[in-house]
């Protein structure tokens, strides 16, 4: 299959993420700038992380207006598959795609480490491949990751299990010690109600490798990759 | 005619703007005990070209509405003068 990875001024884990999908787990993959609007050919579109343009306004704020995002509404639409990770998830957010918004967090200061997530819902295209029981062990590398929405729409997300990643313990545990960003409820990461779009703070692209600390980010990628070749 | 917009924009209530929350720490610790809310937010000065006040009024907050604030996490106020350079 082939990933298509989105590139905006200040975006910075392309080629985090085309090492995971291509150099790691053999897939094809293909830069594509903020300024293209072609994504024939594309199975699957990586939002990668970042400060698209430097966070100027608000965090993604700005990459929503870029051409590439009418041409990835469209793609949302037609049902293709869809991950933004970190900044990948802010433009997600603000483009009106995923619910919510990533404000500061909590206690403002720029959280770079290694977190647990607890598998909320594995049944989805992003998650079909890890075991509900399992602790996912992947980094953050944010200072604006934290999840808020209205309690209406977050009784939907919570009611339509969307919620596919939380914050927690290395028992598993969901409390307020293993949340660094103070993310309502926990969260880490969400999917649209159809299904086909994730957006996540943590960095699955940065846990492929033993040699990185955690290969469980591949389960990520991988369940995708199993989706797109059904 | 030319307008100036000043333009005001807040988390809306019920969002916590831990920024806020820091600084009215701040202001107890240096011993303002007085100060019991605070509210941090952002603001911009937007000239505009419109025929009357009425038109400028509506495109400053269609402006708001699609890039200046997210309603999903802020709210906003403005007030518009006409603009004599």
């Amino acid at each position: 299959m082939k990933f298509g990875i989105i590139v905006f001024p200040g975006t910075w884990s392309d080629k985090d993420c085309k090492y995971a999908v291509s150099d790691n787990l053999g897939q094809k993959s293909k830069y594509i700038w903020h300024k293209e609007s072609d994504l024939s050919g594309i199975d699957s579109i990586i939002i990668p992380g970042g400060f698209s343009f430097g966070d100027h306004l608000r965090v993604g704020a700005l990459a929503q207006v870029s051409p590439i995002m009418n041409s990835i509404r469209d793609y949302v639409k037609k049902g293709f598959p869809v991950i933004g990770i970190c900044n990948g998830f802010q433009i997600l957010c603000e483009a009106g795609i995923l619910p919510g918004a990533l404000i500061r967090n909590k206690n403002l200061k720029f959280k770079c480490k290694w977190v647990n997530l607890q598998i909320s819902n594995n049944n989805t295209i992003f998650s079909s491949e890890t075991d509900s029981k399992k602790i996912l062990k992947i980094p953050v590398s944010h200072g604006e990751g934290n999840f808020q929405v209205d309690p209406k729409t977050l009784n939907k997300i919570e009611n339509s299990e969307n919620v596919v990643f939380r914050y927690c313990d290395s028992d598993g545990k969901i409390n307020s010690e293993s949340n660094p960003n103070g993310s309502i409820n926990n969260i880490a990461g969400i999917m649209n109600n159809k299904g086909n779009v994730l957006g996540m703070m943590p960095h699955p692209e940065r846990a492929c490798n033993s040699n990185l600390g955690s290969n469980d980010g591949n389960l990520i990628f991988q369940s995708m990759i199993n989706h797109v070749n059904k | 005619m030319i307008f100036l917009s000043k333009i005001y924009v807040k988390y809306k209530s019920g969002i916590s703007d831990p920024e806020s929350i820091n600084i009215l720490s701040a202001l107890d610790k240096l011993g303002f005990n007085n100060a019991k809310n605070l509210s941090t937010g952002k603001f911009f000065e937007l000239t505009i070209e419109s025929k009357d006040l009425k038109s400028a009024k509506n495109e400053i907050k269609e402006i708001c509405n699609q890039l200046l604030t997210n309603p999903v996490i802020e709210q906003y106020s403005f007030d518009v003068y006409e603009f004599n350079q």
